[in-house]
């Protein structure tokens, strides 16, 4: 299974995946022009993962700001994570933030709302 | 009068099935009716099924389709919820940044930038009225020698509340640099802005400032004022102003010089 390694810019965060550890790392602002596209590879290698395996999917993210079609692809990505973890699948999200910045919070608290696996959101110094 | 077909079909099943009936001349009529009653019958029955079962379908379609059309519409509430957040926080962020833009972060007042903005608005509606008093605290370098930059810091920012509290309502002051100030008076009699001005270097060199230790800091001003001229620019006010504070520092400092 080919991993993902997609350095940040200034408009597109950083995702880096690891199959055989089953971790998906994401960091950074995300507003691209085109969304969909960009994050195309990362959808597929999720749905991927979770046919292909049933190991436990971690993912570690620090995510700052998302454009609104950013938004609709982390919840797509959640959607299918929740999915899984209804069938049994050990998924864990951790969305770590800067505790200057509460409103990061905030809104990884909204992602949450739906997801029933465990989703921590953890303020760093 | 209704007919029961119950007995009436118990009737002709009752007919066919006696032996007696067999050579009758309809029975063979009879025989070929109630089996074609028969078939008839089948074929509505597994109507009535198929059509039972789209109907089943369509209902778990429509049920489907429903499920998926409120999953959307709660997500779609859910992003927009999402991204309007993002926006406020954008949004106050800016705010943020834009404010800090316009203050000096060390004494609180507006700084030259801001000042340079409020300078153009009051040019572009009352010119003739703009008055301007450059201030430079006198010997300023010395305090930092003495005391240190800390000390010196504070004695920046009491004589820029002084400032402040002095001119009160009659102008807006900010840090145009250094251990400068700016005043801008507008629709200010000239009279009053003197009074003022001279008011104000009273202020300060009355002033004891905190050293850390028992020794109290004393300190002046000089001020350069500069009054709107005909063909004046923004530019050439300032330069006025500075012309005169220099006036001011050339001819013994604590002091005000018109120009």
């Amino acid at each position: 299974m080919n991993d993902i390694k997609i350095v940040s810019t200034q408009s597109t965060p950083l995702i880096e995946t690891d199959s055989t550890r089953g971790v998906i790392y994401m960091e950074g602002d995300s507003y691209p022009e085109n969304s969909f596209e960009f994050y195309s590879d990362l959808v597929k290698w999720v749905s991927h993962y979770l046919k292909e395996s049933e190991r436990p999917l971690v993912v570690e993210l620090a995510l700052l700001y998302l454009n609104t079609s950013s938004i609709k692809v982390m919840m797509d990505i959640f959607d299918e994570l929740e999915e899984a973890h209804q069938v049994g699948r050990e998924i864990t999200v951790n969305w770590r933030y800067d505790v200057d910045n509460e409103r990061v919070a905030e809104l990884a608290e909204e992602f949450k709302e739906d997801c029933s696996f465990s989703f921590n959101i953890i303020g760093q110094e | 009068m209704k007919s029961d077909i119950k007995a009436l079909e118990q009737r002709v099943l009752s007919a066919l099935s006696d032996n007696q009936n067999l050579e009758h001349p309809l029975y063979d009529v009879l025989n070929e009716l109630w089996q074609y009653n028969q078939s008839q019958w089948a074929r509505i029955e597994q109507m009535i099924r198929v059509s039972d079962s789209y109907q089943d379908m369509i209902i778990q379609r429509e049920k489907t389709l429903g499920e998926r059309f409120d999953k959307h519409l709660r997500q779609l509430e859910k992003i927009t919820r999402i991204s309007d957040r993002y926006q406020t926080a954008l949004r106050e962020a800016n705010l943020e940044l834009e404010q800090a833009s316009y203050m000096d972060a060390l004494t609180g007042l507006p700084n030259r930038r801001k000042m340079l903005r409020r300078l153009k608005t009051e040019y572009e509606m009352r010119p003739e009225s703009l008055c301007l008093a450059m201030i430079d605290i006198d010997h300023f370098k010395q305090i930092n020698d003495e005391f240190g930059h800390l000390i010196g810091d504070d004695v920046l920012v009491s004589v820029g509340n002084l400032i402040e509290h002095t001119v009160g309502e009659l102008g807006h002051i900010a840090r145009w640099g250094g251990e400068e100030f700016l005043v801008i008076f507008s629709q200010v009699e000239e009279q009053e802005v003197e009074r003022c001005l001279e008011q104000l270097t009273r202020v300060i060199r009355d002033a004891r400032f905190d050293s850390g230790d028992d020794v109290r800091i004393r300190t002046s001003i000089s001020v350069g004022k500069s009054h709107y001229q005909q063909g004046d620019t923004i530019d050439s006010l300032i330069t006025r102003a500075d012309n005169a504070l220099y006036r001011a520092k050339n001819t013994g400092r604590d002091r005000v010089v018109f120009d």
